[in-house]
């Protein structure tokens, strides 16, 4: 049984579906990373998960129990089980708290008791993420933004949960502290038996650290595949568009300078009909206007959502 | 500086000895660098390097806290630093201009695209409204923002990202600038949408054969679009090379360890294989230090790497300029006295 099993869900914002039919597996242990253009709904989809937006529609299975229906007391336990790292580590910790008591208040809310104990977790988490020594009477904007983010970092873990949310946690680093921070999520992964959705714009660090990979478009799956299938033999336009606008792909001297995918992203509250890709597809052709190309297992766990994927 | 560097000559832009500061707070100490005429000079570092800093006082446009320190910085045959404030202020939007890493922060949510382009046409020239208003639609199909007739009138929050950052280099270029200053210009774009810009950026660099000073952290963005690099941290060059030269062959550490540790698609190096290289530490380390500023982070540093702060110089070849006298070839010495 994997450890979480969203089935067709769905999130909207009012007349916005920013989610509209999602459907995908997490194994214990395995990262999943999320790819896709900003506003295709990765943050949404991640928060609906946790359950931090309501959902519309579908299903979201932790452990076997669809956590989407459950509310107050039935839901608290889940709750610690699922945790979420922030991409901005400044602006989600409170900045009149020292990091001593952001980290204890997950603690005290689901009831671990004694001042002594809580102190001991907080220390033991504290020292486990890298923070210095007599870091825990300071405030967040006494340190740099790495030091923030292993703030954040620590505050998801010290329930121990089971399943992290970890949506653009280095986009705001520097590319010397992202490495330093990427290495201490994978560590942490091991050290405490952890699952990863990690949500991502940068494909060099997806391809690092993801075991397997789904890419969004417009609020729907496009493509989903264990990692060296997907690198190896990337199916879905878009997926192949945006592998190749990352840039500095060349070699020296042979700049690589193309303009892969034209155009923008459609307006989410009026998605195109038929493929929802094919205003920008290369490959369009008149099927793709009318119908929609549904996700197909193309190779082995390996699904596409396009008419003229094939293996 | 008595050395001779290649475009040293006839440059465009010309930047000697800078020195910035916010209070006590040094953030450009001793910087130096060219820009030829159509070229385009990237600036690399992290975040609080000085890049913007920098930008910003070639435009003379340091927020009250800021001062430039000492130094000078030449545009053609204008001492910037001396010009009256009337003649800098013809320069700002005519032959300099800039494209800010946020659009949505230097464009006026109340006025339609239109307007502001036009606006800006006009307060550098002479022409009718409705030359200028058929100039921004021209503008605006220039940086291909589709039904350039129509969208004219629109706001910038209708808009998209992209399309914002567009109309910022539509208003950027709208007097045909000699030099353009692009600071992070798809730092909040996509990926697909920054090629999309930079292409743009780059036509336009050749059109105009403007020099184009194109600010970044991205080292990939760099290897695609950049002529000639400079390295900086702490608001010192560590490093200055032509594009390919330092792709292939990084000699400061600081370079090439930026370059080891961005995971890249290409490397293929996956988690469950091994860890990604660090550069430990932080820059903060850097605040007070005697010698070389990477000290506190290198792995390489020795005694008298904390003594002495070096200096950039050539290394191997004229054009490859290096402050490390560790990780400097046989002829470093020799070519700095
Ligand atoms: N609270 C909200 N109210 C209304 N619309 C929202 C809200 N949050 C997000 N949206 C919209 O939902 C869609 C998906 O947004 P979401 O933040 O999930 O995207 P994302 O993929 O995480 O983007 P990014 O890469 O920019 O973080 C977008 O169209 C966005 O404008
Ligand atoms: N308005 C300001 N007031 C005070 N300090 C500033 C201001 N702007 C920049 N600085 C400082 O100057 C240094 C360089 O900053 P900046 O040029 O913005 O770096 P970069 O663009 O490379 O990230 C940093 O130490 C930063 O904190
Ligand atoms: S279904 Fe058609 S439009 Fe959609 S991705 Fe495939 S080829 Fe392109
Ligand atoms: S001078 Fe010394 S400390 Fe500085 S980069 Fe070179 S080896 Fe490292
Ligand atoms: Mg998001
Ligand atoms: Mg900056």
């Amino acid at each position: 049984m994997p450890l979480l099993a969203v089935e067709s869900l769905e999130t909207r914002y009012g007349p916005l579906r920013a989610v509209d039919g999602v459907s995908l597996r997490i194994e214990a242990g395995e990262t999943l990373a999320l790819v896709g253009e900003s506003g295709c709904g990765k943050s949404t989809l991640g928060k609906t998960i946790l359950r931090l937006v309501p959902h519309s529609g579908g299903t979201v299975r932790f452990g076997g129990v669809d956590v989407a229906r459950l509310r107050g007391r039935t839901l608290k336990p889940f709750r610690r089980r699922m945790q979420m790292v922030f991409q901005d580590p400044s602006a989600s910790l409170n900045p009149r708290q020292t990091v001593g008591t952001i980290l204890s208040a997950p603690l005290r809310v689901h009831g671990v008791h004694g001042r002594i104990e809580r102190r001991r977790q907080v220390e033991a988490m504290a020292d486990r993420v890298g923070l210095p020594v007599g870091g825990l009477v300071r405030y967040p904007h006494e340190f740099s933004g790495g030091q923030r983010q292993r703030i954040g970092i620590a505050r998801a873990l010290i329930l121990r949960p089971e399943l992290v949310v970890c949506d653009e946690p280095v986009s705001a680093l520097d590319v010397s502290i992202q490495a330093q921070i990427l290495n201490l999520l994978v560590d942490l992964k091991s050290d405490y038996n952890l699952s990863y959705l990690f949500i991502s714009h940068d494909l060099g660090v997806v391809r690092y650290i993801a075991d397997r990979i789904a890419v969004m478009y417009l609020g729907r799956i496009v493509e989903n595949a264990p990692h060296h299938s997907l690198w190896s033999r990337p199916l879905h336009p878009y997926t192949q568009g945006l592998i190749r606008a990352v840039p500095g792909q060349g070699s020296p001297g042979r700049p690589n300078r193309v303009a892969p995918i034209a155009g923008d992203m459609p307006n989410p509250l009026d998605p195109p009909d038929g493929c929802r890709f094919h205003p920008r597809c290369a490959l369009a052709a008149d099927i793709c206007r009318v119908n929609d190309p549904p996700l197909r297992a193309v190779l082995p766990g390996h699904d596409v959502a396009c008419h003229f994927a094939s293996a | 500086m008595p050395l001779e560097f290649p475009g040293r000559e006839d440059p465009l832009l010309d930047v000697r000895d800078l020195f910035i500061s916010f209070g006590d707070n040094a953030a450009v100490r001793g910087l130096d660098f060219t820009i030829r005429r159509g070229e385009t000079l990237a600036l690399v570092g992290e975040s609080g390097c000085g890049k913007s800093a920098t930008a910003l006082s070639l435009l003379r446009l340091l927020p009250p806290a800021g001062r430039v320190a000492g130094g000078s910085i030449r545009f053609e045959d204008r001492d910037i630093l001396r010009l009256p404030e009337n003649e800098m202020r013809r320069l700002r939007g005519g032959a300099i201009s800039m494209v800010f890493q946020e659009p949505m922060t230097s464009l006026n949510p109340v006025l339609p695209i239109g307007r502001q382009i036009t606006e800006a046409i006009r307060s550098h020239e002479r022409v009718s409204a409705r030359a200028a208003r058929a100039r921004a639609i021209e503008l605006l199909n220039l940086v291909r923002i589709p039904e350039a007739h129509r969208r004219i009138d629109d706001y910038p929050h209708t808009l998209s990202g992209g399309m914002r950052q567009r109309v910022m280099i539509a208003m950027a270029v709208a007097c045909r600038p000699r030099l353009l200053i692009a600071d992070e210009p798809t730092t909040a774009l996509d990926v697909t949408i920054q090629a999309q810009v930079l292409e743009l950026l780059d036509r336009l660099r050749q059109d105009l054969s403007m020099g184009l000073l194109l600010i970044t952290h991205d080292l990939g963005l760099v290897a695609d679009w950049a002529d000639r690099v400079v390295v900086m941290y702490a608001g010192r060059k560590c490093e200055e090379a032509p594009v390919e030269t330092l792709l292939r062959a990084p000699l400061h550490p600081y370079t090439s360890g930026l370059m080891a540790c961005s995971p890249k698609l290409a490397s293929g190096l996956h988690f469950r294989q091994g860890r990604l290289p660090e550069i430990g530490g932080s820059v903060a380390s850097a605040a007070d230090v005697a010698g070389c500023l990477f000290a506190p982070r290198c792995a390489s540093a020795r005694d008298a790497c904390h003594a002495v702060r070096p200096d950039a110089k050539p290394a191997g070849s004229r054009d490859h300029l290096l402050a490390c006298p560790v990780h400097a070839p046989a002829d470093y010495a020799i070519a700095c006295c």
